[in-house]
């Protein structure tokens, strides 16, 4: 495997101008780009014309990883030649949220073969229902196929995300990229940090993934009580308070779930995964020190059956998180970098949700908040 | 130094030369005290709300708890008093099949009384008309008697006649017929009473009517079913007045009598006197019966005419004897009281109308 890692800002431009050459032609280009600067096509026309012969994967942000730096408004450019893996793209619409879990379906079949190890998706990260995106995948896919990647992302705006495959930009589409042969070790990993507090909270009336009461009161009123002044910012400030979510009938410790968007009107929120009713929840708040120990735990977790350090690291990691570490943000890419060595090429970008299992032997599904890590190596 | 403070400096300030850096160095230290306060703020607000939200849940919780302690508490009372009434049903259980018992021993004798009355009917007759008989016999003997002092008879007759009269004992023998058939009148006479008496006493077979009755007869063969009970240890001093007959249904009348002499005689521990004192007062009759017997506490006075109550072990009395008679004589629209002093005796006051209101003689 080979690795060209770039990237652009407004002031610098291109680090190191990318380029293909004879001896280095990637099949697989990730873009990661702030959606203001993915919605020029003139970016994306003159990455084509330096990658000609690859797929161009790419999504928008809400801040774009390269190597240890996060930065906004720009573009973090990895381009991947692989020597023995084979890799395909499919690519779907979805135009309202009810089409996720066929949507789903439909490009894990198109990807499926015997030799397929493992799929990597990026999709829109508004219109998609990311729950039931994954139960497609999941459902259709063999046990040892895992399913990783990331929803899209706005800034903290929470307007317009795009998804890139292989053509201009556009709004309500999902890509997945399939990885084929049995020379690729794929790790992964995925952690929050994030500790619940308060007391616990029935669902009294939801819908898929908009919430409407908990304990019969209005959950939107709740959070705007503990947001203060700063419910203002909502829905972006309402990522500092995430859902700890606890099914009923489930013995695990739950997952997390973060709001996408509110409506004044109905008084409800819409998060980016479901929360079904009579389940429990308990408000979350951060932690410093734990959200960067999470994402150093991530990066162990996907250590767990490789012993060399990886060649290719890409790192999802929420929107929440950034909002909260702010300038310290970089501190839990550095972290990974320490667990998984210099010799690694990070790239990444901080999403509107995060998709993996939470551990090697656990089911594949959509989490928040979290840092979730997915390693490439070719042996 | 602060982790972040590094962080900044080696951004803004070390990876950099450009002047205009140290002022976005500063901002970017500012930017991070506003958002320490911003945070620390945010953390403040929402302890401050959960703290009151938790505070919330415990009160409700602890009104639950009260509730539910009240419920608790409510239950368990109920469960003692079905636990107190399975006992008292559990009694009045064992109290019944004795009442059950002592009824169909009333019937039995009851009936026995009818079988012995017809027997004892022809016994009665032939022992009087035998007398008359035999007193004729004497006549004849003594005719015969007189006849032999005026008629010489030979020496053979003479001797055989004194033969058979030494023999006879012709002398002892005409008096003690005399003393036997006497003797024999009054035992059947006696027995005839009794039987009249357990039959007036049961009325098993017969219809409740109200009557005008005479109150001391009724007494009196109440005292004879009841002798056995009393004759050895209790003496009986009537004093009865002067009454006018009273409606009543006597046989009612008696079970309320029997009931009291069996109680007193019961409380009469070694020997004692039953006092039975009649009068007319106006419009009614008093009836007071008293005992020399042990006396009631006062706190068992008051429930003695109460449905199954009892000090008599299980099996001695039904608790039934005492409220029955107050039924009876509530009945009657007359009362009856009791007056007692422990270690001295009781009393019981019967009161009863001479004549009963017209509409009310039903439903006995």
């Amino acid at each position: 495997m080979k690795i060209q890692q770039s990237y652009w800002t407004q002031s610098e431009g291109w680090d190191t101008t990318p380029n293909a050459t004879s001896d280095f032609n990637p099949q697989l280009v990730f873009i990661f780009a702030s959606t203001a600067i993915l919605s020029n096509h003139q970016h994306f026309e003159k990455i084509q014309s330096y990658y000609p012969d690859a797929y161009l994967v790419g999504c928008s942000t809400a801040g774009e990883i390269c190597d240890t730096r996060v930065r906004d408004e720009s573009i973090s450019l990895t381009a991947v030649s692989f020597e023995k893996t084979k890799i395909k793209q499919a690519v779907h619409r979805v135009q309202n949220k009810a089409d996720s879990y066929p949507v789903g379906k439909a490009l894990a079949q198109q990807l499926l073969t015997d030799d397929l190890v493992h799929v990597f998706i990026l999709s829109d990260g508004l219109t998609v229902n990311g729950t039931e995106l994954v139960r497609g995948f999941s459902e259709t896919l063999p046990d040892h196929v895992v399913v990783t990647g990331g929803l899209s992302g706005d800034g903290d705006r929470f307007q317009q995300t795009l998804i890139c495959a292989n053509d201009k930009p556009s709004e309500d589409s999902i890509v997945a990229i399939g990885f084929y042969g049995q020379h690729l070790k794929v790790g992964f990993g995925s952690l929050g940090g994030w500790d619940p507090f308060g007391p616990q909270r029935k669902v009294t009336k939801s819908s898929g993934n908009i919430l409407y009461e908990l304990d019969n009161h209005s959950a939107l009123e709740l959070y705007k009580q503990y947001l203060g002044k700063h419910a203002e910012g909502l829905p972006a400030t309402g990522l500092l308070f995430p859902l700890a979510l606890r099914t009923p009938n489930s013995t695990d410790q739950g997952i997390v779930r973060t709001i996408l968007s509110i409506d004044e009107k109905s008084q409800s929120m819409t998060f980016a995964g479901d929360i079904p009713e009579n389940s429990t929840v308990q408000l979350m708040k951060a932690n410093f020190d734990r959200l960067i120990d999470g994402a150093t735990d991530a990066a162990h977790l996907t250590q767990v059956n490789l012993n060399t350090s990886p060649q290719l690291a890409i790192l999802i990691s929420c929107v929440g998180r950034k909002l909260v570490l702010k300038q310290r943000i970089e501190e839990e890419v550095e972290g990974v970098r320490d667990v998984l060595g210099d010799n690694t090429i990070l790239t990444g970008f901080y999403s509107y949700g995060e998709i993996s299992p939470h551990t090697p032997t656990a089911r594949c599904e959509l989490h928040n908040q979290t840092m979730t890590i997915t390693t490439f190596t070719e042996d | 130094m602060h982790r972040l403070l590094k962080r900044q400096i080696k951004r803004y300030i070390e990876d950099n030369t450009d002047a205009s850096n140290l002022n976005d160095f500063l901002n970017a230290v500012s930017e991070a005290y506003d958002q320490s306060d911003i945070d620390r703020n945010m953390i403040e607000h929402s302890l401050e709300l959960m703290s009151d939200e938790l505070n919330k849940h415990n009160n409700n919780l602890q009104e639950e708890l009260k509730a539910r302690q009240e419920v608790e508490y409510t239950l368990r009372q109920e469960q003692e008093e079905q636990k107190k009434l399975i006992l008292k049903l559990e009694e009045a259980h064992s109290q019944l099949a004795q009442a059950d018992k002592l009824a169909s021993i009333g019937q039995l004798a009851a009936g026995v009384a009818h079988e012995i009355n017809n027997p004892i009917g022809f016994i009665n007759s032939n022992i009087s008309s035998l007398k008359i008989y035999i007193s004729q016999l004497f006549d004849l003997i003594n005719t015969y008697s007189e006849i032999e002092e005026q008629v010489k008879l030979n020496s053979v007759l003479s001797d055989k006649l004194n033969t058979v009269k030494q023999k006879v004992d012709l002398e002892f023998l005409i008096g003690d017929i005399h003393d036997l058939m006497t003797e024999s009148i009054d035992g059947i006479t006696r027995v005839k009473q009794i039987v009249q008496d357990l039959k007036d006493f049961s009325h098993a077979d017969q219809i409740i009517t109200w009557q005008m009755s005479d109150l001391h007869s009724g007494i009196d063969s109440t005292l004879n079913v009841a002798n056995n009970e009393l004759k050895y240890h209790v003496e009986i001093i009537k004093n009865y007045g002067d009454i006018p007959l009273v409606e009543c249904v006597l046989s009612q009348l008696n079970q309320v009598f029997l009931n009291i002499f069996v109680n007193a005689s019961h409380a009469i521990q070694d020997k004692g006197v039953i006092t039975i004192t009649t009068r007319q007062q106006n419009e009614t009759v008093v009836l007071e019966i008293s005992d020399t017997g042990i006396g009631i506490p006062e706190a068992t006075c008051k429930r003695i005419f109460d449905p199954f109550f009892t000090t008599k072990p299980i099996g001695q009395g039904t608790g039934l004897g005492l409220s029955l008679s107050f039924g009876i004589i509530t009945n009657h629209h007359g009362t009856i009281e009791v007056e007692s002093k422990e270690g001295e005796g009781t009393k019981f006051i019967i009161t009863l109308p001479i004549q009963q209101p017209e509409d009310a003689k039903a439903n006995i």
